[in-house]
């Protein structure tokens, strides 16, 4: 009896001991995946490389906030800043996430200002729409450069970045009205940002369907029957950058994973459609192995910052 | 005991080895 009783607390541990591998095995995994996207970012961030100044603000609202990232060499006339809008599905995400941290560090230890900018994400209570945030980021932007004047750093052009809902921030703020930022942007790269809210992109296939997801994302009251209308189209138009781009619209460098299951992986055509079609310079770098994360193809995440070097050196002059 | 002790030891590292696979193929393909 009491080896029956011993063996059954053998299997019990045994299986609780699996079940403690197996998360064990994913978070090293996970380690690894991270580690391995961003390797070519790494830099040993000294005092005699740069300096982080975190948490100033920009306005009055809880997550009109910022990092910045400067870098130690002050002796220069002018910078360039790289404007930095992190992910989360307009619903969450920070600026102190690791992609924030790695390009900043390493973004300042090439001589370019950076900032990583929180904005209000969408809740199910506050109704902050895709609008709200650009408008949130375009008064950081004015904000930021101020600030940088008064620290010693005086900007005279930006270049604006980020990933997924970042991403397509990234592109409203470089696109949607370069006149309203406080210095010439030079340039937009960016990673699996939706570039397109077209409604039948993202899989609706009714008009129901279609007025809920346009309606969640604009924060308008559509109907079924709205859909077609202008008032409907200029509302997706609003924040599709596909629709803005134009002969003026600056260099793109785009990154997007066919495997995505978070972005639809229709939405970057019509974008890459308008870019050829208005001859702007750009370059699309697909991760043919990945989804979201792009965390599928080491030589591509290495291809794509090559290129973003490359990019920041050709179309940045600081 | 020393027998328990080995299928202990080789439960953990199948069950590491099963999270390392999972997570590079989920994780990795996300």
């Amino acid at each position: 009896m009491k080896k029956v009783i011993v063996n059954i607390l053998f299997a019990v541990i045994c299986l609780i001991a699996f079940v403690v591998s197996v998360i064990v095995g994913y978070i090293m995994s996970a380690q690894y995946l991270t580690n391995r996207r961003y390797k070519y970012l790494n830099v040993n961030f000294t005092q005699d490389v740069g300096t982080v100044i975190k948490d100033l603000t920009y306005g009055e609202k809880p997550l009109n906030n910022y990092d910045l990232y400067l870098p130690a060499d002050k002796d220069r006339e002018n910078y360039s800043l790289i404007f930095f809008v992190h992910g989360g599905g307009f619903t969450g995400g920070d600026k102190s996430l690791i992609e924030a941290k790695k390009h900043g560090e390493y973004l300042a230890s090439k001589g370019y200002v950076f900032a990583s900018v929180n904005y209000t994400y969408a809740t199910t209570e506050n109704g902050v729409t895709i609008n709200d945030m650009y408008e949130e980021l375009i008064t950081a932007a004015n904000v930021i450069e101020k600030k940088c004047a008064e620290l010693g750093y005086n900007l005279n052009e930006m270049a604006a970045t980020g990933g997924s809902a970042g991403g397509c921030l990234a592109m409203l703020v470089g696109v949607k009205a370069p006149e309203r930022l406080p210095v010439p942007i030079k340039l937009v790269f960016e990673e699996t940002g939706p570039a397109s809210f077209e409604p039948d992109l993202w899989g609706c296939e009714t008009d129901e369907a279609r007025v809920a997801f346009v309606n969640v994302l604009t924060g308008k009251k559509f109907i079924a029957s709205d859909v077609g209308s202008e008032d409907y189209q200029e509302a997706i138009d609003e924040i599709s950058v596909a629709t803005m781009i134009n002969e003026n619209t600056v260099p793109i460098l785009l990154a997007y994973g066919p495997n995505d299951k978070i972005v639809s992986a229709e939405a970057k055509y019509p974008l890459l459609n308008a870019l050829k079609e208005n001859n702007v310079e750009h370059k699309y770098i697909e991760f043919p192995n990945s989804g979201h994360g792009l965390l599928g193809d080491p030589d591509k995440t290495k291809e794509y910052y090559r290129t973003m070097d490359e990019y920041l050196e050709k179309y940045l002059s600081n | 005991m020393k027998k328990k002790l080995i299928i202990l030891i080789t439960v953990i590292v199948i069950g590491i080895a099963t999270g390392l696979v999972f997570g590079l193929n989920s994780i990795g393909g996300l």
